[in-house]
């Protein structure tokens, strides 16, 4: 990281200059998130053909495969975040871990109910414990349990702590559900998209798929500022509730 | 082929309305619920201020 990247970042990190982005920044990234899924669905339904194997059911993938690249993209950043909660203490990085979790947990849920809806016409099945999906669902049950421990502690510095570390303890998950299509004979087909050998769709279903994947990206740098900008409005409440208590 | 599979296709899409739905409509209300407590707990500063 540059020192020039590395100063942004820290200036980003001050809740007051945030605000100021925040404010500026939602509305227009809500219009281009809009326009985006518009250009999106117009691609999945009227551009890419029906595919040779699997037909009409490929429309699945354009809502399938960017929920599950927002699944993993999600908690990586979570993971960054934890990392900056634990080593710097930054207020931030714990209010974006917060805000971020619902969030991922949404995709991963999504990511899970389009691939069964997927897998029942071209598997025949509904559900298969193979090490695809179950490291998914794995990761699903971790986005909902650092929902859970973040309401179970009441103490802030504590529940940040503590959110943190299972939040990287969790990581572990990431590289497994990136290659269990290659370490073990699963179900799911192996990746078609990020391969070191380029990728193997047509480039008519390619084009779509990478706007959904950008429209699903806007979605959620729109709603995780959104989210932010009210923890940081909450817990600046909560600073003056505290005092007038103390007050009175 | 479509029409034998547009049940799937459609739950896929009414899913994905289902969820990001409420993925916006929760960070929306959790917005204006934080800016409208803020505002009283302001308005309540303010107002112990120019008691004092």
């Amino acid at each position: 990281m540059t020192d020039q990247t590395s100063g942004s970042l820290l200036r980003l990190a001050n809740p007051a200059v945030f605000n100021r982005l925040a404010d500026r920044v939602i509305g227009p990234f809500a219009v281009l998130t809009l326009l985006l899924f518009a250009w999106g669905l117009y691609g999945a339904f009227f551009v890419a053909p029906p595919d040779y194997q699997q037909g009409e059911t490929i429309r699945i993938m354009f809502i399938h495969v960017p929920a599950a690249w927002m699944a993993m993209f999600v908690y990586a950043g979570m993971s960054a975040s934890a990392l900056g909660t634990l080593i710097w203490r930054h207020p931030m990085a714990d209010v974006a871990l917060k805000c971020a979790a619902p969030l991922g947990a949404g995709f991963t849920l999504l990511c899970l109910v389009t691939g069964s809806l997927w897998g029942k016409p071209m598997w025949g099945t509904w559900w298969e414990w193979d090490a695809r999906m179950t490291s998914v669902l794995v990761m699903f049950l971790i986005y909902i349990g650092v929902i859970a421990l973040q309401q179970a502690i009441e103490e802030p510095n504590r529940a940040a702590r503590a959110v943190a570390i299972l939040t990287l303890v969790g990581a572990v998950n990431l590289p497994i559900i990136k290659f269990s299509v290659d370490w073990w004979s699963t179900l799911h087909q192996p990746a078609s998209v990020f391969r070191i050998d380029g990728p193997t769709i047509h480039g008519s279903m390619l084009g779509p798929l990478f706007i959904m994947g950008i429209a699903f990206l806007m979605l959620y740098i729109t709603l995780l500022m959104l989210a932010m900008r009210a923890e940081v409005m909450n817990r600046r409440a909560e600073r003056l509730e505290l005092l007038a208590a103390e007050a009175e | 082929m479509a029409g034998q599979y547009v049940g799937f296709i459609a739950g896929s899409y009414a899913a994905a309305i289902l969820v990001l739905g409420a993925m916006i409509v929760g960070a929306v209300l959790s917005y204006r619920g934080a800016k409208a407590r803020l505002a009283r707990a302001e308005a309540l500063r303010d107002a112990e201020k120019s008691g004092r």
